[in-house]
């Protein structure tokens, strides 16, 4: 008898509670938004509300400002009973403004639910973007600045600096650079020598200052690298994946620089006449085009000869001449030789030469044979040698 | 016996529906403390500014529609959407006191719940 009753009271519960009217009810939260310290309006920003007992997937959220719920600038207004955990009188909710694109978040604030009409948050502030600063981009020379001279046939190391100011102590995660010629290069262009180099991973000195990290992205710079104003783009992600761009400029300064492989070995030969044909390689280890700037002299500078000599003859500058562009193997008469060759001087004088510099990164194959020749008048014997002086020019030749 | 529980079970529906009837159609009930549920006959609409302006001690006053809480919060002059009170739906009306609320002439109201 007992036991039907209470079922029927169970029934008639469950009855009755189909009849009485659907019940909405609310309880806000309401709370300010102060704007970022960087001058970033809190309005439109997103603000999200969740039990942290429960876990953030169950949330509420709200635009603050105008648009949002509270119709009122800086203020946000969500019903923690809309949560799918409604909830209750005692629960201590947690609220942040979060990421909707332009990284300005906040730190969490915590309310406790009461019995009152609505409950009103700690105020909050927008959190600011980290600030990049003093970007710099140098060789180890810092004087004069923002001008990079290279190395003869190797490498230099060129840095990007920076200081990033993490008002917020987000922290930075990641930091990286394109340096690249800013007129026929891009940021997003692949490497190359001549054109775009890439740091994928900076070196990120944290406690460099009161929420202050150094940034700094070193570069091998090679020798052929263009000689022209250069970008330093550096790419700073903080802890919460906001991005941020800083970039600097700097001049390579032009590099004359060759390389004369081999000395000039006229061998031996008897009597009068004219040497034959000697090749010289002449390699280009600078970043311009260049001319050819050439004199000789047998002991002493500006000494009148081309060779000095065992014997009491010595052998005149005039009589040793080159050919910068075209080669004529064999026998010669005296002729020819002077009709196809160029006098050496006792004074420099500069050649077109166009030797291009470097373009592969693999191979240098700016290289040019130059070509020689000697005439031994009468009266030379024993053993004779001389200097030729090879000098790289951007003056224009003759 | 079986007659002799469904006369019971009768009877107790009886009571449970006339007192449920009569707690949650009170006209124009004193209003408490906290939440209330109220539905309004109107002869002219009106924002529920208004209302919280005629009736300071009203803290919050809500409603749901399709899934979602509507509500405006008698604070900094007023926190949400200034929305307009309407025939037939429900509304929530947090209080701090207990007040009749004050409407304009020829408005009722029934408040629903207990």
């Amino acid at each position: 008898m007992t036991k039907t009753f209470f079922i029927s009271l169970i029934f008639l519960i469950i009855f009755i509670s189909f009849l009485i009217p659907g019940v909405s009810a609310a309880h806000y939260i309401i709370g300010f938004v102060n704007n970022a310290n960087d001058g970033t309006s809190a309005n439109g920003h997103s603000i999200v509300l969740w039990n942290p007992s429960k876990g953030i997937n169950d949330n509420k959220t709200d635009i603050i400002g105008e648009t949002g719920n509270s119709g009122t600038d800086n203020l946000y207004m969500i019903d923690c009973e809309l949560l799918n955990n409604s909830c209750k009188i005692g629960d201590t909710l947690n609220l942040k403004v979060h990421n909707n694109g332009d990284y300005h978040v906040s730190n969490n604030v915590s309310v406790t639910i009461t019995g009152a009409g609505y409950d009103i948050a700690p105020n909050i502030t927008l959190g600011s973007l980290f600030n990049i600063t003093m970007v710099s981009v140098d060789d180890d020379i810092t004087s004069p600045p923002n001008e990079i001279d290279l190395f003869t046939a190797t490498n230099r190391t060129v840095t990007c600096s920076a200081i990033i100011n993490d008002s917020e102590g987000v922290g930075i995660k990641n930091a990286t650079a394109r340096f690249f010629d800013n007129i026929s290069s891009s940021f997003s262009q692949g490497d190359n020598g001549n054109l775009h180099y890439s740091n994928n991973s900076c070196y990120i000195n944290s406690s460099y200052g009161i929420n202050e990290s150094l940034i700094l992205c070193n570069f091998q710079v090679a020798y052929y690298a263009n000689s022209t104003y250069w970008n330093c783009t550096m790419s700073i992600t903080d802890n919460n994946n906001a991005t941020k761009n800083g970039s600097s400029h700097s001049f390579i300064n032009p590099l004359l620089s060759i390389q004369v492989n081999d000395t000039l070995d006229f061998g031996s030969f008897n009597g009068v006449g004219v040497s034959p044909e000697v090749v010289l390689n002449v390699t280009n280890y600078g970043n311009v085009k260049i001319n050819l700037s050439l004199y000789g002299y047998g002991m002493y500078i500006d000494d009148g000869n081309a060779m000095n000599c065992s014997s009491a003859k010595n052998i005149s500058i005039m009589y040793e001449k080159y050919n910068l562009t075209t080669t004529n193997p064999g026998n010669l008469n005296l002729g020819s030789f002077e009709s196809k060759y160029i006098n050496l001087t006792s004074n420099s004088v500069v050649n077109n030469f166009n030797l291009g510099f470097r373009t592969d990164n693999n191979f240098n194959i700016a290289i040019k044979s130059t070509y020689w020749r000697i005439y031994l008048p009468s009266g030379i014997s024993g053993s004779c040698s001389g200097n030729i002086v090879f000098g790289a020019s951007q003056l224009a030749g003759i | 016996m079986p007659n002799k529980l469904l006369l019971i079970f009768a009877i107790i529906l009886l009571f449970t529906l006339t007192l449920v009837i009569v707690s949650s159609t009170t006209d124009q009930s004193n209003m408490i403390p906290g939440k209330n549920h109220v539905m309004f006959n109107l002869t002219e609409p009106f924002y529920v500014k208004d209302l919280i302006k005629w009736n300071p001690q009203i803290s919050v006053v809500s409603f749901s529609k399709e899934n979602k809480t509507i509500g405006f919060v008698n604070l900094y002059n007023g926190v949400g959407d200034d929305f307009i009170i309407e025939n037939n739906q429900e509304y929530e009306i947090i209080l701090s006191k207990n007040i009749y609320l004050v409407l304009p002439p020829g408005t009722q109201y029934i408040n629903l719940e207990v």
